[in-house]
């Protein structure tokens, strides 16, 4: 078992320290003891329930000081960084336990003395108002007056903006007043309250509206308003019926003989009917002069499409003039040359289908803005 | 492989005996058709191939391949498909159960892949008529889910976290979806998300409302209420809320499509309550207001539809119970809705247009 050779070795070097040459020097290296854990006592830390089941909170009282969540905040309480429960509420601290959370112990305040907590789950929540209504008027006033200060900053900006946005609706209510009583010389009684009605009709369209529930809106809207001017002024059933009928009558009217195109212009109504047959129409001479080639055809072209904004719908108008009155002809054999000269105009497009950059020369006759 | 393709061979052999029922629509409603003739012609080509319509940029149409054998494989499922859903017509026929026939029918439609197309690619709350048809049972379910995945989870969500329930009424089983706007007050045209903050011009006319039904319903003889409720109204005297009535309409009347209700919709005898708008006071809060939707009892055996009638002396707008308004006139909640109003610096403004006292002011800070 024992490797005698190896014994010979080392009790052979043993003689040779002892000869004089290495002496084994030991330093006192041994540990102090008992430091470890036992510097590591700290005081408590006062943890524990400060106020008990029933006992009366006011707002910001520490209910519970713990570490962890040993007690989750319930009702009416608030939980800190540390996890101390607080009183939110004024009221009676309650110890519970919730159903809904079977696993957790909660505290909770109740509002008052006869309330129990969990409070039953269907029933409305019991909640305090707190706050107390100022009799000062100086003080009501000054307090109503008092704005954040964020609001204060963006204050002029809003009010800016709003000026502007009542100048342009001004401006608009001229311009439909000078179309109505100039351009198409309408026989009404109150201005003011036709600009009114068509403004908001105008809004309405722009917002997205039919045209019929544009109609109907500003008509509430007009009728709502003069409703509880009737009211606020105590005014005579009479009074009340006439006006009413009065906006009645004017909006009837303006609906019969104004409409807005499809860039929200005012001009003379059209029916649908009608507007299908301009619509008919126009298509029908688009098709005569398909091919442009002359200034003269483009021209046409452009004529035709001046009234289109009347009765085409703005996507109709948009894709018609897409379509006849495109910037680049299709290529024909007189827009389309063999050679590159000095009189073509050369493009060049990727071929998707023969993975190909392709050189195009064109005559000048092949470009809208060319003729 | 081999045995799928005997599989479809011996189906497609039945289906040309049979009437393609999905292409026939002599019997059908339009809208269970694709409207836009392009879309159509692609989906059901003459030719042997064309360029898909979805794709606007022509040099993106011209790149697009197909995947291969698409169009035969398509051609295959839509023969089967169609097969099966003529099988669920004839059962449908047969049933007299209104529910069952429901089921059945939106078992025949389902697959139906211009059905799919029309729900998917079409506005869905501003439905048209002539392509989502919700008198079509089809296109109820396709819209009840499409509710289901987010609209009626949030309003849930909202009416939970900010406490509408149980605040105003202890919970509710959302089956009607509940859009509102307020198109009168600034000619805005927008469905307001519940729980959204709302300023005092917005909401200083009555809002529009928009009930959209998914279940089988009486509509000849259902009628419905509408409540909307302020459960936030300080009460000083006992340092705690109550609640207001804002607005109260009743027997109405809806159908599938047509249920935007507006004041054209209903006259003086409908409102119960004439719309009061939001007037939060300074510093008491933010306020909610819930919109409320009943279904009206039917009486068992009783034809036509059953009208409430309602004594306006007995509500107390101020200090509304609204349960026991619903009790008292056994209405179901079906729907809800909700938004927020705080004080600002218009309020003032629409209270003198209402003929209001000027608003209290409270003290910002609570004791």
């Amino acid at each position: 078992m024992w490797n005698y050779a190896i014994l010979d070795a080392c009790s052979f070097s043993r003689q040779r320290s002892v000869s004089g040459v290495f002496v084994q020097v030991r330093n006192a290296t041994k540990r102090a003891a008992g430091s470890r854990t036992s510097m590591k006592d700290s005081a408590g830390r006062r943890l524990g329930p400060k106020k008990y089941e029933g006992q009366d909170v006011s707002p910001g009282e520490i209910i519970m000081r713990q570490r962890g969540t040993k007690f989750y905040p319930g009702e009416n309480v608030g939980i800190g960084k540390d996890h101390s429960i607080f009183a939110l509420e004024p009221g009676v601290v309650r110890y519970y336990l919730d159903p809904f959370h079977p696993k957790r112990k909660f505290i909770g305040v109740a509002l008052s003395r006869d309330l129990n907590l969990p409070s039953p789950h269907f029933e409305p929540t019991i909640r305090r108002f707190g706050h107390f209504e100022l009799t000062n008027k100086r003080a009501a006033s000054k307090e109503e007056n008092s704005i954040s200060r964020k609001d204060y900053l963006a204050k002029p900006d809003i009010l800016k903006q709003l000026n502007i946005r009542e100048s342009k609706r001004k401006e608009l209510q001229k311009e439909l007043s000078k179309v109505l009583q100039e351009e198409l010389k309408l026989d009404i009684a109150d201005i003011d309250l036709a600009t009114l009605y068509l403004t908001r009709v105008r809004a309405s369209l722009k917002n997205g509206f039919s045209i019929e529930d544009a109609r109907f809106n500003s008509r509430y809207y007009l009728k709502t308003e003069e409703r509880l001017k009737a009211k606020r002024e105590n005014w005579t059933n009479e009074k009340l019926t006439e006006s009413l009928s009065k906006i009645d009558s004017c909006s009837d009217l303006l609906n019969s003989s104004t409409s807005f195109n499809n860039k929200l212009k005012l001009h003379q109504y059209i029916s649908e009917q009608e507007k299908q047959a301009l619509k008919v129409k126009l298509l029908g001479d688009l098709e005569k002069v398909q091919h442009v080639r002359t200034k003269k055809d483009k021209n046409d072209i452009k004529a035709l499409f001046k009234d289109a904004c009347n009765f085409l719908t703005l996507s109709e108008e948009v894709h018609l003039r897409r379509k006849y009155l495109k910037p680049v002809f299709p290529e024909t054999d007189s827009t389309v040359e063999t050679k590159i000269g000095k009189k073509t105009i050369v493009s060049r497009r990727f071929d998707y289908t023969k993975n190909k950059v392709q050189i195009i020369a064109r005559t000048k006759q092949a470009y809208l803005n060319k003729l | 492989m081999l045995r799928r393709s005997i599989h479809t061979t011996k189906i497609l052999k039945n289906s040309n005996a049979n009437s393609h029922i999905w292409s026939d629509f002599t019997k059908r409603p339009s809208s269970l058709s694709i409207q836009s003739p392009k879309v159509k012609n692609y989906l059901f080509p003459k030719k042997a191939f064309s360029d898909p319509p979805s794709i606007s940029r022509r040099s993106n149409r011209i790149k697009y391949s197909p995947p291969e054998h698409i169009n035969e494989l398509f051609k295959m499922s839509y023969d089967f498909l169609e097969q099966r859903s003529n099988k669920f017509y004839e059962l449908a026929g047969k049933t007299n159960n209104p529910l069952k026939k429901d089921a059945l029918l939106i078992k025949a439609e389902i697959n139906n892949p211009e059905v799919q197309y029309n729900f998917q690619f079409n506005n869905k709350v501003d439905n048209f008529k002539h392509i989502i048809d919700y008198d079509v049972p089809v296109y109820r379910h396709l819209g009840k889910q499409h509710w289901e995945s987010y609209g009626q989870m949030l309003l849930m969500q909202r009416l939970e976290t900010l406490a509408a329930i149980p605040d105003t009424l202890p919970t509710l089983v959302p089956r009607a979806e509940v859009n509102i706007k307020f198109p009168f007050s600034t000619g805005l045209n927008k469905w307001i998300e519940p729980g959204e903050f709302l300023s005092s011009n917005v909401t200083s006319m009555c809002p529009v409302f928009k009930v959209q039904e998914y279940d089988h319903v009486d509509v000849e003889r259902q009628l419905y209420t509408i409540l909307v409720v302020n459960p936030d109204v300080p009460n000083v005297s006992n340092d705690s809320f109550k609640t207001a009535l804002c607005y109260g309409l009743v027997n109405l009347k809806l159908a599938y499509n047509d249920n935007l209700i507006d004041p054209r919709k209903f006259d003086s005898s409908n409102v119960v309550a004439d719309y009061l708008p939001p007037v939060p006071e300074k510093n008491a809060g933010k306020q909610r207001f819930v919109v409320w939707v009943f279904r009206q009892s039917l009486t068992e055996g009783k034809q036509g539809p059953n009208s409430l009638e309602i004594n306006q002396a007995e509500i107390s707008r101020d200090d509304f119970d609204i349960r026991k308004f619903t009790k008292d006139y056994n209405l179901d909640p079906i729907g809800a809705h909700i938004w927020r109003s705080e004080w600002d610096s218009n309020v003032a403004v629409v209270r003198e247009k209402y003929g209001l006292p000027p608003g209290r002011v409270f003290s910002r800070i609570r004791r």
